[in-house]
């Protein structure tokens, strides 16, 4: 047993200086705040309201669906309304709901004061905050889009969907992901790299398990609907046909592309859930959890086999019958990492005496809905049975067992459990109305969906005649959504009666868990940092509570006089550095409504303000990058006579792992599109033969392929410079001369087709030709940007051989750029010529 | 329990064997795509080939990986999800081999 590292009393003052550091903004200036219990609260509460929100949208429909031939809502307002409803759910509550749980809990929950790049969450949050209510509040306008929450072609193609309603949700469901991309490059930076000493993989919280895996999955999967909607949108805009069929698209490239994001969202959702539950669960039972390393291995293996289920969602577009067995089997194989979850909490309740509390009757609640949704989904995956009840009331019901029961269940547990953690308890009375009347109006509402799927009653009708005798257990669900509805109502109620978070703490760790959030907090978190020895410290040292809270343990002071955290190694969770971190600031506010601002004004055709807003956010962030490669200080003691740097740069550096992780998600991208162009060879060989005729002269991408090598040249040769001292302008020739080489790589490569004759809009084959340029042009202009900032940084002396952080990251990019030219250039020009 | 010092080849250790079952899944839908389009031909030797080889892969890996089971948190999983996604393998495998008419 380590004992903490200072024994003597905390000398005075101590305290009040982190206080002083970590004081949060008030008033007006709350918007500037970017502490993660602040910014989790703004997130968690947005989410709640959008739910909330999309509710509403569930009544309605309900209402309108309650009796035949009902003229509540007319054809056009209804498909507005089921297109928002399941949209808003799934990317504006659903996502957006767990990302902001982790930025609450996790911090807490792995002893960091803040995750790492606070800056970046409350940006995160901004964006989705501005981006969602201008979403939402074009279905006030008549603007809303109506082609449902999956948008497939053709029926959203300007054609048949004309306006700008579609416009609004590619544009703007595009930038919300970007926004979850911002927000997951945090989470696994956090996770990986802020933890308390101590705390190895082995003994991370499931919880932060699950937010890893989720993280990471946004990451891999995201890429694939924000390539889809850049497709749409430049065949809506500029007629490139990637989805018509007749020029050599195929509107099934969109199905592919939807659905390769779709169905890991599922488990992105579901998995964060289930970790809230698996954290829950031990608490309620005084249990430890059963099989903790076969609970990982399952989230692991859900995670991963989420990937390859996306055909699934396909099975009535024609695939070919071996393939149509092959995705059923591996759809009922990930049954088995999910059922293994659910035996593990039944084994831990079965192990200890669960307490029936309103956690646990959410929780229990939970188990058996989504049980049952994870049993007629075996039951979809089945090929035959697919076929009867696709796109039927049945699959409706099938998905909000999952979804509700997965995912909403949980967070009312969630809710009830850590509400003490920043508040006083939420009513138990209240809370057991609350969920008797939500469990019982969900499976009135959903159960007999089950039988209107099966005799057949489709989904996405706005009405339906009497004669097909619909009409009674329609009737019985609409009565089923508002017996929920009520029982929502009543936790707002309560909510609304005894809910009010404050940083300085709640009522405490009333459940008397085991885990690191359950410390008494305040802004700074935890006042000392602990070295964690086992999986719930809590439970096995009943001290650490009041040691932790006398500043006995790790960093219980502010040596650099900033606000900061202690850096630990990935998997061994050893200190390696204090990280120090920024304060309040309009940074990331300017920056996020600029975002905002330049994608909702191109969807309306406001293309200079667009570009405008789009240059404001560009400079806000240069401008809080401008301060990111800080003097280092001399080490500090953080206790116990550990001394650590206050400045990491390398692939040891936090802002390293950050740019590895923005990488993943740009080769992600950039292999959704590489699947893209594959994918219309395989399907549209006819496109493929007007490659011949536009063929490019090999000398012209040899060139291309010369001007890429020569960055990689010259980002060496400044790195050599670099450590060899030489002067800020020398440097900064050097990344100027690489910004210009990579800008006159791409013209010519689009010159190069422009002047064969190769057209965009000519056929799906020009169109993808051009988007390998759009993909690289993107890489480019980023990396303008950052080669011109790192020169002016040379130039202003903020960068040397100590301080070269956003050097080593810059150079990354770099280098990634180089790769994904090369790669494209051989594709582009290679792969036709191979074929052919 | 000691852990990997390095996070890639924690990660590695991780992801192999699903990864694997991924690249094969895929390898099986793209030939039978290209065997029904009149693309190529010879599905059935890409899911023994595949099949074969993946398998091999996964458990080659996941024997090396037993000499650092019992006493890392990366292996021990690593080990798990290997013989998760060497059934789903199987299974995937077996379900191509008897999806009857491959392109009906």
């Amino acid at each position: 047993v380590i004992e903490p590292p200072h024994t003597a009393p905390r000398p005075p003052g101590e305290l009040e200086t982190l206080k002083r550091l970590w004081e949060p903004p008030r008033g007006w200036r709350a918007i500037t705040a970017v502490n993660n219990l602040q910014i989790g609260l703004y997130y968690a509460g947005t989410a709640f309201l959008f739910f909330l929100a999309a509710g509403v949208l569930a009544l309605l429909m309900r209402t309108q669906l309650a009796v035949p031939s009902n003229t509540f809502l007319d054809q056009d307002t209804y498909n507005q309304i089921f297109t928002m409803h399941g949209t808003v759910m799934m990317f504006l509550f659903a996502v957006p709901m767990v990302e902001a749980l982790g930025v609450l809990l996790l911090p807490g929950m792995i002893g960091a004061r803040d995750l790492p790049f606070p800056r970046l969450s409350a940006y995160a949050f901004w964006a989705y905050f501005i981006g969602g209510l201008v979403f939402f509040g074009t279905l006030f306008f008549d603007l809303a889009p109506k082609g449902g929450w999956f948008m497939y072609p053709p029926l959203t193609n300007a054609d048949y969907s004309p306006g700008t309603g579609a416009d609004f949700w590619l544009l703007g469901i595009g930038f919300i992901e970007i926004s979850a991309i911002a927000g997951a490059i945090e989470i696994i930076v956090g996770v990986l790299l802020t933890r308390a000493p101590g705390m190895t993989l082995g003994r991370m919280p499931v919880f932060v398990w699950t937010q890893l895996i989720f993280a990471a999955m946004i990451i891999f999967a995201f890429p694939a609907i924000i390539l889809a909607t850049m497709l749409l949108e430049l065949e809506r805009a500029f007629g490139w046909p990637f989805f018509v069929a007749a020029k050599g698209g195929d509107p099934v490239l969109w199905q592919h592309l939807f659905w390769f994001f779709g169905h890991p969202e599922v488990y992105i959702i579901f998995l964060p859930a289930a970790g809230l539950v698996s954290m829950i669960v031990p608490t309620m039972t005084r249990s430890p959890l059963v099989g903790y390393h076969l609970v990982v291995v399952a989230l692991l293996g859900t995670g991963f086999f989420s990937f390859g289920l996306w055909v699934h969602h396909m099975f009535t577009t024609g695939i070919p019958s071996a393939s149509l067995a092959l995705f059923s089997a591996a759809s009922m194989a990930v049954s088995l990492p999910s059922g293994m979850q659910v035996f593990s909490w039944i084994a831990t309740i079965a192990n200890g005496r669960l307490q029936f509390t309103v956690p646990s009757l959410f929780v229990l609640g939970f188990i058996f809905l989504f049980t049952l949704g994870g049993l007629t989904g075996v039951m979809v995956a089945m090929v035959p049975f697919d076929w009867q009840v696709h796109d039927t009331y049945f699959v409706v019901a099938h998905f909000h067992y999952v979804l509700i029961g997965g995912m909403v269940f949980p967070m009312f547990a969630a809710l009830y459990y850590w509400t003490p953690m920043l508040s006083e308890p939420l009513s138990e009375r209240s809370g057991k109305w609350a969920f008797w009347l939500m469990f019982i109006g969900f499976n009135v509402t959903f159960l007999p969906m089950h039988l209107t799927g099966l005799v057949g009653m489709p989904r996405r009708v706005h009405t339906y005649p009497e004669a097909l005798n619909w009409a009674g257990l329609n009737l019985v669900s609409t009565v089923g959504a508002f017996v929920f509805a009520v029982g929502v109502l009543v936790v707002l109620v309560d909510m609304a009666l005894r809910f009010r978070p404050s940083l300085s703490g709640g009522a405490g760790n009333i459940w008397k868990a085991g885990t690191l959030e359950w410390l008494s907090n305040d802004a700074y978190v935890p006042r000392s940092i602990p070295r964690v020895e086992t999986r719930e410290p809590l439970w096995s040292r009943p001290t650490l509570a009041k040691e932790a809270e006398e500043g006995r343990w790790y960093l219980p002071n502010a040596p650099t006089g900033r606000r900061e955290t202690i850096a630990t190694t990935p998997v061994e969770a050893e200190p390696m550095a204090v990280l120090r971190l920024p304060g309040p600031g309009f940074a990331h506010l300017v920056a996020a409504a600029g975002t905002a601002g330049f994608f909702l004004l191109l969807t309306v055709k406001m293309i200079a303000l667009a570009f405008l807003c789009g240059a404001a956010a560009v400079l806000a962030i240069l401008i809080w990058m401008w301060e990111s490669d800080p003097k280092p200080t001399a080490p500090v003691d953080i206790g116990g006579g550990t001394r650590l740097p206050t400045y990491l740069s390398g692939s040891r550096s936090h802002s390293w792992m950050a740019t590895v992780v923005l990488l993943c998600a740009a080769a992600s991208l950039y292999l959704a599109y590489v699947f893209s162009y594959l994918y219309l060879w395989t399907a549209a060989p006819n496109a493929w033969a007007g490659a011949t005729a536009t063929r490019v002269d090999v000398a012209r991408p040899l060139l291309s392929a010369g001007l890429l090598i020569s960055v990689a040249v010259l980002i060496q040769r400044a790195r050599r410079q670099l450590a060899m001292g030489a002067s800020g302008y020398a440097l900064a020739l050097h990344w100027g001369l690489a910004a210009a080489a990579s800008f006159v790589a791409l013209a010519m490569e689009v010159y190069a087709h422009w002047d064969a004759g190769l057209r965009p809009d000519s056929s799906g084959y020009g169109a993808m030709v051009y988007m390998a340029s759009v993909l690289q042009g993107q890489i480019v202009i980023a990396f303008v940007i950052m080669a011109l900032f790192t020169a002016a940084k040379h130039i202003a002396g903020r960068i040397d051989g100590d301080r070269r952080a956003t050097f080593d990251n810059v150079a990354l990019f770099g280098r990634y750029l180089v790769g994904q030219g090369l790669f494209g250039l051989l594709l582009i020009h290679g792969f036709p010529r191979l074929v052919q | 329990m000691t852990e990997s010092r390095s996070l890639p080849a924690a990660l590695l250790r991780i992801s192999f064997g699903p990864l694997v079952w991924f690249a094969h899944l895929n390898a099986l839908y793209a030939a039978n795509m290209f065997d029904c389009l009149d693309r190529t031909g010879g599905s059935a030797g890409v899911t023994i080939f595949a099949t074969v080889g993946a398998l091999a892969g996964i458990v080659g890996f996941a024997w090396r990986l037993r000499a650092s089971a019992g006493h890392e948190t990366a292996a021990n999983i690593g080990m798990a999800v290997s013989g998760l996604s060497a059934l789903a393998v199987f299974w995937t495998a077996l379900a191509f081999a008897s999806g009857g008419t491959h392109c009906g």
